[in-house]
């Protein structure tokens, strides 16, 4: 309990040091201001943000986008991956194919999707997906495919069903993986929906950092950045409860 | 009543690897009969086939008479390496069996939790488990469903010497006076000998095959803490151990 407060401690004085040098480097003029802000101002326009709820309509429509492309990326990507994984031959012909997409740097496809999905949230969930799935889609494949020969085999001989051995060992065995990669997974998902916003939108964190960047205002940019660590920092604290229940046979 | 197990000229063989040649093989109905080998002589093999997880090359299976096709659904298997689902818990584990089968009774499988000791542990899962009590659940979970034939892969070699006496006693214990009827495979002769009405010697690999059967007229009841101390123990390990010697050392050579 000591170790971790004296942990806690030393990282608060870290952050607390950081912030002071910054504050005090620009306000001494050793750093523009025009470049670089100030730790001060940039709370001050959080501070404003929130009073006026000037944020919550835009870190609303990010957190939406990003939980929509988890969903649909994690959907597509559990159910291709158990299908490619328990049929040989389909993931031999699929093979190449995967291996192409997943190739592709995303955010070549922001503009693509920009065109086809328009610039409300489908396009930013859509570029969202292509990066879920493929997480999902790798690691419920391993986690199939990975299953002990002798937990199935002993799983047979007491008598399941195909269908059984699927919903007994196979899905959790997969899901296993699948949630050890929900951090990663997540917080690609975000990052994935800003970089969708940054590139066109008309709401959005990631829209506010462009606009904000637009203007050269660097305390916005900051003030953005800020407000989408925080948020994705939260969402992790809850998907670590989540993770610990979910795997709490993992000792 | 015909042969529990009847392996007939069974061949087995994995690519260019030939694991055992020209099996003949029949184990009476209740009796526990123990296969030992050196090590990759194909006892697993021999398992494998009596319960239907492979089909033999050549030769031909059959259980209670009935050719066998797909898996024994007579059987029940204990495997060397842990089987457990990690993400059951103890009793969910147990009742895994009868889960599948659809007749899935908590008062039966928190029976069998209690039957092999572990009702303090019920709701923990393998991974909070020592060896000896995973191996416990193993063990339930074969016994809840009833079957006539229990087939053994060394199911106690990744214990230490003291537990591994222990669960060999609590096997006896369950088995006698049951109509079961156990194929045991291990490398370690004491225990085949200690434990079995009957012990098969295979030949070392590639294309074993099986060298001599003995018969262990050791007295039952036995106690497994004092067996091996006795007189008539020693001459039937002596005589087996001989051959057996061989085996292992043209393994090695090999």
């Amino acid at each position: 309990m000591r170790a971790k407060a004296s942990l806690l401690l030393g990282q608060i004085l870290i952050a607390a040091a950081f912030l002071s040098a910054w504050q005090i480097l620009v306000t001494t003029g050793k750093l523009d201001k025009f470049f670089f802000s100030r730790p001060s101002d940039i709370a001050g326009l959080i501070v404003t943000w929130l009073q006026t709820g000037f944020i919550w309509p835009h870190l609303l429509v990010t957190l939406e986008e990003a939980a929509l492309a988890f969903a649909l990326g994690a959907g597509a990507g559990i159910v291709c991956g158990f299908a490619l994984a328990r049929s040989p031959r389909l993931g031999a012909l699929a093979d190449p194919f995967i291996r192409v997409l997943n190739a592709l740097p995303r955010v070549v496809l922001a503009p693509i999707f920009l065109l086809w999905f328009g610039l409300g949230i489908w396009s930013k969930v859509a570029l969202g997906v292509t990066v879920v799935f493929f997480i999902v889609f790798f690691n419920t494949h391993q986690g199939v495919r990975d299953v002990d020969k002798s937990v199935v085999d002993n799983a047979r001989m007491l008598g399941a069903s195909e269908w059984q051995l699927t919903r007994h060992v196979l899905i959790p065995s997969a899901l296993t993986w699948v949630f050890s990669s929900l951090h990663i997974s997540i917080g690609f998902a975000v990052i994935a929906v800003v970089v969708g916003e940054y590139l066109g939108a008309s709401r959005g964190v990631g829209y506010l950092i462009s606009q904000a960047e637009g203007v050269f205002d660097t305390t916005g940019v900051f003030a953005g950045m800020a407000v989408l660590s925080a948020s994705v920092l939260l969402v992790g604290l809850g998907v670590n409860r989540l993770e610990r229940w979910l795997l709490r046979w993992k000792s | 009543m015909p042969p529990a197990i009847t392996l007939e000229k069974i061949s087995q063989i994995f690519g260019a690897y030939t694991a055992v040649d020209n099996i003949n093989l029949a184990i009476e109905a209740g009796k526990f009969v123990s296969v030992v080998g050196p090590s990759g002589c194909g006892k697993s093999t021999l398992l494998n086939l009596a319960a239907g997880l492979i089909a033999p090359t050549r030769g031909s299976i059959s259980i209670f008479g009935t050719p066998l096709t797909g898996l024994n659904r007579r059987a029940a298997y204990m495997f060397q390496q842990d089987a457990l689902l990690p993400w059951k818990t103890v009793l969910e584990n147990v009742g895994l069996g009868l889960r599948f089968r659809g007749t899935f009774s908590e008062a039966k499988a928190r029976h069998w939790v209690e039957r092999v000791g572990l009702a303090a542990f019920a709701d923990k899962f393998p991974a909070q488990l020592s060896g000896g009590m995973r191996k416990r659940v193993a063990m339930a979970q074969c016994w809840i469903v009833d079957p006539d034939i229990l087939l053994m892969d060394e199911p106690f070699s990744a214990l230490d010497i003291h537990t591994r006496m222990r669960m060999e006693g609590e096997l006896l214990d369950l088995w006698t006076g049951s109509p079961k009827t156990v194929l045991f495979v291990t490398h370690d002769l004491e225990e085949a000998l200690s434990l079995s009405d009957e012990v098969v010697v295979l030949s070392a690999g590639p294309a074993s095959h099986i060298i001599a059967r003995h018969s262990i007229d050791l007295p039952r009841p036995r106690d497994l803490m004092d067996i091996r101390t006795e007189p008539r123990f020693a001459e039937l390990y002596r005589e087996i151990w001989a051959q057996l010697k061989q085996e292992v050392l043209t393994s090695y050579a090999r």
